[in-house]
């Protein structure tokens, strides 16, 4: 005969509380177990940055310093210097190079017979060179055809007539002024150039 | 609630385990595996800024080796040009200017009538000027040939100028005033650049 009483110590599913204390400790354990894996992957991840850090900041430091040695060697100065310098030699050998032979045979091609050329001066680099032509006409009207041929011709651009006037014997003189592109086949070219 | 305490009674040793288990799992996470995984990112942050640094410091090792490069490829022409290209000095430049313009000029049947001449040095440049204005007199196409001969020869003298004027009507005569230069180092004393 059973001496317990029933209504104060009722049975219960030993196995199912048997069955979730495992389940609870096997999670724990497994949970730990992927916790300390999880440490030793941080710990080498974490040693391989550290180091790969240090590379990188130990291969600045050593281009740094080589940087500085290099500026040391050239001076703000000493570059303005030379940029001047060169600047004013490419001027000087824009200037050797420049064709006047070209120059003459763009103008001998355009200037009417009433017209007499009297100056020239090519001024400016290669690309920026500004042309001041002077000329002598019987009539304002022949100059204005000289700078008309003159821009017809491609290699001058923006001819102004800066001065006019007229001279003693009656003819008019003329100071032109145009940015000269450099000799070009236009359509009043003459490959004799006279 | 007294099934409850019944089954925390008989199963204590279980689940003290479990519990104990729980708390290392806890204490485990907490503080182990939290501040790895931040010393983690920081360590990651570090090493990233460290190749962006090193990335920067290369690109300006490059820039740097560059400029000193084209410094000294700059260097080395300048010098050619002065020593090479240029009269050596002012001796030199009257020599290709003063003798031989006057050879070319009669050659080509001009006759020089005068001529004048001035040196200058610019503020700021190396170079002194040699400036020479030549009067000549001739029949244009001897002009033209004369001028295609400064322009083809080897000295460097810039043809700044020329002005023309009839000189004799009858004889078809031009009157020729050329403005030339040439340029020759001033500050040799003091070294390469």
């Amino acid at each position: 005969m059973l001496k317990i009483n029933l209504a104060t110590r009722p049975f219960y599913n030993e196995r199912l509380v048997d069955v979730v204390l495992f389940l609870l400790g096997a999670g724990a354990i497994a949970l730990m177990l992927f916790g300390g894996r999880t440490v030793l992957q941080l710990s080498d991840n974490y040693d391989d940055s550290v180091k790969s850090a240090e590379v990188s900041e130990t291969q600045t430091r050593a281009i740094s310093e080589q940087i500085v040695a290099l500026n040391e060697n050239v001076s703000r100065d000493e570059l303005a210097s030379l940029r001047v310098s060169a600047a004013e030699a490419n001027r000087l050998i824009d200037q050797r190079v420049f064709s006047w032979t070209g120059l003459l045979n763009v103008i001998e091609r355009t200037l009417p017979d009433r017209v007499m050329l009297t100056s020239l001066r090519p001024t400016g680099t290669a690309g920026e060179m500004l042309l001041r032509i002077g000329v002598i006409g019987e009539h304002v009207a022949d100059i204005e055809d000289f700078i008309k041929e003159l821009e017809a011709t491609g290699s001058v651009r923006n001819v102004l007539a800066r001065q006019e006037q007229r001279t003693d014997d009656g003819m008019y003189s003329a100071l032109l002024i145009g940015e000269f592109d450099g000799e070009s086949t236009g359509p009043n070219d003459d490959s004799s150039g006279q | 609630m007294q099934l409850l305490k019944r089954v925390f009674i008989e199963k204590r040793w279980p689940i003290t385990l479990v519990a104990m288990s729980v708390a290392i799992d806890i204490v485990l996470y907490t503080l182990v595996v939290l501040p790895w995984s931040v010393a983690l990112t920081n360590a990651r942050q570090r090493a990233a800024g460290a190749v962006s640094a090193l990335t920067a410091a290369q690109q300006a090792l490059a820039v740097t080796q560059s400029t000193v490069n084209g410094k000294l490829e700059a260097d080395r022409e300048l010098q050619t040009f002065y020593s090479e290209i240029l009269p050596t000095d002012l001796s030199d430049a009257r020599g290709i200017t003063f003798a031989r313009l006057e050879q070319a000029a009669a050659q080509n049947n001009l006759v020089m009538e005068r001529r004048s001449s001035s040196t200058e040095h610019e503020v700021g440049s190396r170079l002194a000027r040699l400036q020479m204005t030549m009067f000549l007199k001739g029949d244009y196409r001897d002009m033209r040939g004369f001028l295609a001969e400064l322009e083809e020869s080897d000295d460097f003298i810039v043809i700044e100028e020329i002005s023309l004027s009839q000189d004799n009507a009858s004889e078809n005569t031009e009157a020729l005033t050329l403005g030339l230069a040439t340029y020759f180092w001033a500050e040799r004393d003091e070294g390469t650049l």
